[in-house]
């Protein structure tokens, strides 16, 4: 329900903005949609509760992008990754594409987390005028090892090595709103399902800003 | 301006005044008495432990627990837990299992009964890890302890720590629960903690019985009615119920089991009350939640123990024997629930 309505809120926000599709696009349509035009950058910083995140990602030919990121919670679980997006669907009105990340899990506390790190995401972005309404959907995978050291009143000692993995996954409805070209202002509200759905968990939201090297396009 | 917006402030205040104690029942308020609830030193919880407590917390929280156990397990979080609850009163316990779920000292109890007189009792426990060499010791501390105003009770686990319920070498403590006029309470059922002892001679209440009926004027109160926590299932719920129709020093507490973890859909919570009532021993029943575990536990326990009586075809008089009457019957302290 809160779901529905935050989509809501934000596509009707979207289109009160929205008049017609410009020729050029912002970045905050690059940042919504995860790929970069052949050629430019754009960073997306946010902060938000329970996640912080920032993202460096590079447009190249193909409609793929590069990209850096590392991303945290309360600052106890960080990831940071490198990854590649790409779009599936490029309509003036629609983007759909698909990014693939890996990275290292750190999280301290008391469930200690270390290992490395899987995430395929699904994106879709509503470019209008100067507004771009997105879902992020993300499934994450890591590897866990546990190491174990029996001791025996014997002396004997035997080491064991047990492998096990944590699922996450996680959703990002947002709106970025192109302030101009080059910078954007992203606000979302962030749902986390850990290590699994039955899990209870907290919705977050997060409030970013986009930079990205804005150029005019060739007629 | 200013006072424009003090106003939902100051309505909401008085909205917390003015929220009553107690659940309403057919119209009826009911007060509550809960019986059973952990404070505790988050350090002091074995690591294998806290990192089964913590995957229960909901995320982020997860991610520092011990911050939010610092607050939610203190006499003072506690009480919040009650009030938000709207519960009268709770009774603290002490725990000595280092090697399972920890250690929350007598002194811990004491002073959290000391600082909240009209809202929290407590029980005390005792070391048996070293038993053969430190009874003595242990008993003495343990009867000092239960010396203290507001400490009205001995709190042991068998599967927790690590001695069969049978085992006479033990049975001191409860004679000097008797000599003492105080009340015994025992995990019965199996535990779902990591290093715990699973096997019947430490969660079947029958093993119990020998003591049970060497120490008639001792009470032992059954906690959690047997549940198999590790199957989610009823386990010794029928031997509980036997030993309190044949001992009436026996009473039964039903804490735990009814959680949304321990009983996803509540059904077994709904027909552990039917057979509680067939069995003819609602008046043995003294209500306990097992909380705080995490924010807005003990209040979620308390509804969906209410839900499972009403459910079962509880009377309002038996929901209130249940919530608190069968608690004031045994420890006296009526002026907890006025």
């Amino acid at each position: 329900m809160t779901l529905l309505a935050s989509l809501s809120l934000a596509l009707c926000a979207a289109l009160a903005l929205s008049q017609e599709t410009a020729a050029e696009e912002p970045a905050a349509v690059e940042a919504a949609s995860g790929v970069s035009k052949p050629g430019r950058w754009l960073t997306n910083v946010s902060a938000g509760y329970p996640w912080w995140s920032a993202r460096l990602q590079l447009g190249l030919p193909r409609g793929l992008s590069p990209l850096l990121e590392v991303n945290t919670a309360l600052g106890r679980r960080w990831r940071p990754a490198v990854g590649l997006a790409t779009l599936w669907v490029s309509r003036p009105h629609l983007r759909i594409g698909g990014e693939a990340l890996f990275g290292w899990l750190l999280q301290g506390g008391d469930l200690y987390r270390v290992g490395p790190n899987v995430e395929l995401r699904l994106r879709l972005a509503v470019p209008l005028r100067r507004a771009v309404p997105y879902v992020v959907l993300g499934s994450q995978h890591t590897l866990l090892s546990e190491r174990f050291t029996t001791e025996r009143e014997g002396g004997s000692t035997t080491r064991q090595i047990r492998l096990g993995g944590e699922w996450m996954g996680w959703a990002s409805l947002g709106l970025i709103v192109a302030a101009t070209p080059r910078l954007g202002i992203d606000f979302g509200v962030d749902l986390t399902g850990a290590d699994s759905l039955r899990a209870p968990s907290i919705p977050g939201a997060h409030f970013g800003l986009v930079f990205g090297d804005y150029r005019r396009q060739r007629p | 301006m200013r006072r424009l917006c003090l106003l939902p402030l100051v309505f909401a205040l008085t909205c917390a005044e003015s929220q009553p104690y107690g659940v309403e029942i057919d119209g009826e308020q009911i007060p509550v008495i809960d019986m059973h609830l952990h404070p505790g030193d988050w350090d002091s919880i074995p690591p294998e432990t806290r990192s089964y407590l913590t995957e229960r917390f909901p995320f982020p929280f997860k991610l520092n627990a011990a911050k939010l156990a610092a607050g939610i397990l203190s006499p003072s979080g506690i009480v919040e837990e009650l009030d938000a609850a709207g519960i009268h009163a709770g009774v603290l316990f002490a725990v000595y299992a280092p090697r399972t779920v920890g250690i929350a000292t007598n002194e811990l109890v004491i002073r959290g009964v000391g600082q909240y007189p009209r809202r929290l009792l407590g029980l005390a426990s005792l070391r048996v890890d070293r038993w053969a060499t430190d009874s003595a010791s242990q008993l003495a501390r343990l009867e000092a302890a239960l010396s203290k105003e507001g400490m009205i009770g001995i709190k042991l686990a068998h599967a927790h720590m690590h001695f069969r319920m049978d085992d006479p070498a033990y049975f001191g403590i409860y004679e000097l629960a008797g000599r003492l006029g105080k009340a015994v309470y025992l995990h019965t059922g199996s535990s779902p903690f990591p290093g715990t002892s699973r096997e019947p001679a430490y969660t079947d209440p029958t093993y119990l019985e020998p003591a049970i009926a060497a120490y008639p004027q001792t009470i032992f109160i059954l906690g959690h009615l047997g549940y198999d926590f590790a199957n989610r299932q009823p386990g010794a719920l029928e031997a509980c119920l036997e030993l309190a129709r044949r001992y009436p020093n026996v009473y039964l507490e039903p804490s735990a089991l009814g959680s949304e973890g321990s009983d996803p859909d509540g059904e077994n919570f709904k027909k552990t009350f039917e057979r509680i009532k067939e069995s003819g021993v609602i008046d043995r029943v003294i209500y306990g939640s097992d909380g705080p575990q995490s924010p807005g536990f003990v209040a979620t326990y308390l509804e969906r123990t209410v839900a499972a009586m009403q459910a079962a075809g509880y009377t309002a008089d038996e929901v209130r024997a249940v919530l608190s009457g069968n608690f004031v019957r045994v420890f006296g302290r009526e002026w907890l629930i006025q």
